[in-house]
């Protein structure tokens, strides 16, 4: 199975940037989006799953981004920040879906999970990758609880938290980035992040002092 | 510094947002106080958790990328005019119009059934339609109207072709053509409708007037 997670623009010099394949796909290049969609799907689906803390949703999500990014290009002010974009597309998303908010579309999910469908935080975390390094100490110390623990924990923050913890914190998206996703001022995300991490602080306190 | 101060201080210092004057003397106040070192070292490694630590779903990748692919040209790429441009209920950000388009429809519904029920004889009423709503061009926040909050000012029926002003605020601001929005109304109950409005700050208790 490949996995596509070329960065943004800095994939090579043979490989064009997401500013060009963005520019290709408003000329009419209909192949150039495909390639952003393969470039980025893998983050996308992180973010989403990572609000949403169910991988069947997480996939629904990431795929109707993918759609509304595509009908909204000629939106985009700054194509090189297509992956940035993108996630504040895939954040919304993800909220509105933790709502309640009915999907705009349908897309068949079921065949493309890995590990069964519309799995919670606590059982995906069986079938599921970490996406930090193979040989990082806490995978191999941890692996498979050490990541439904974090997933329940995530899930306990209050919306506005979490979304700061998993775009900032876990995702390291710019403050100023996040703030326009959450419609908020930088300050307001930097006081979310805190107010977060101080309550993962205290959930995960036997983590924290064990390791 | 209260306890609160410090902590977050300590975060914005882990995440390297403290301006510089603040992580300076951070920095001296975290060489004098053992648990402000302990404070800074339980956050870091919280982030390092999270970071590391946390799973993705196993996916079919080239799967989900063909999908989606198959989608756009199924879903998307029908719907494109000429120079590429898609129905704005296609894009990003639109529920906020749409919510503003189905408030104006409420409003408008509202003003025909009193109209009716004043007895004036105005035409056949029109049973509406299924809505195809053409979406305007706006970045305005959502009015979302619930019944209780419209208050009709007047149900006086229009001489001449009957106009429905919808009235938010003060200023009249933009207009919608009913017509557009209800496009078998008979053509007696076609009012155009005009949303005078600071349309980005609307609030509960706005008065929504019909104005001959």
């Amino acid at each position: 199975m490949k996995d596509n997670t070329a960065s943004a623009g800095n994939a090579g010099a043979l490989l064009p940037t997401d500013a060009q394949l963005v520019e290709q796909t408003m000329a009419g290049k209909r192949q150039a989006y495909d390639e952003l969609v393969r470039r980025h799907q893998r983050r996308a689906l992180a973010v989403s799953y990572r609000l949403l803390g169910n991988s069947h949703d997480a996939a629904e999500v990431t795929q109707d981004a993918f759609l509304k990014a595509y009908a909204s290009l000629r939106t985009l002010d700054d194509p090189q920040r297509f992956g940035g974009w993108l996630m504040r597309i895939v954040a919304n998303l993800s909220l509105n879906r933790r709502r309640g908010r009915k999907r705009t579309t349908a897309l068949p999910v079921d065949d493309i999970l890995g590990g069964g469908n519309g799995q919670s935080a606590a059982s995906v975390a069986d079938s599921a990758t970490a996406t930090g390094r193979a040989d990082d100490p806490y995978q191999q110390l941890e692996g498979k609880e050490l990541g439904r623990r974090l997933l329940e924990a995530l899930d306990q923050l209050p919306e506005k938290q979490r979304m700061a913890i998993v775009l900032f914190t876990i995702n390291q998206m710019p403050q100023k980035d996040i703030a326009k996703a959450m419609d908020s001022s930088v300050e307001a995300v930097k006081w979310h992040v805190f107010q977060g991490r101080k309550k993962l602080r205290e959930i995960l306190k036997d983590l924290i002092t064990e390791q | 510094m209260s306890d609160e101060q410090l902590h977050f201080e300590i975060s914005q210092y882990v995440d390297g947002t403290l301006p510089p004057a603040e992580a300076v003397a951070l920095e001296k106040r975290l060489q004098e106080d053992p648990a402000a070192r302990r404070l800074l070292d339980e956050y870091r490694r919280i982030g390092d958790l999270v970071q590391v630590a946390l799973p993705v779903p196993e996916m079919d990748w080239d799967k989900l990328s063909a999908q989606i692919s198959a989608a756009i040209d199924r879903e998307i790429v029908p719907l494109m005019d000429e120079a590429g441009n898609v129905p704005v209920n296609y894009r990003i950000g639109v529920w906020k119009p749409l919510a503003m388009a189905a408030g104006v429809l409420l409003c408008a519904t509202l003003a025909v059934v009193l109209l009716k029920g004043k007895g004036e004889t105005v035409g056949s009423p029109p049973t509406p339609v299924a809505l195809a709503v053409p979406v305007p061009e706006t970045k305005t926040p959502p009015v979302a109207l619930a019944m209780s909050q419209i208050q009709v000012l007047t149900s006086e029926k229009p001489s001449g072709s009957p106009v429905l002003e919808v009235q938010i605020g003060p200023a009249p601001d933009r207009k919608l053509n009913l017509a557009d929005l209800y496009p078998e109304m008979a053509s007696d109950y076609r009012p155009s409708v005009s949303i005078a409005a600071d349309p980005s700050r609307p609030a509960m208790g706005d008065e929504f007037g019909i104005i001959q």
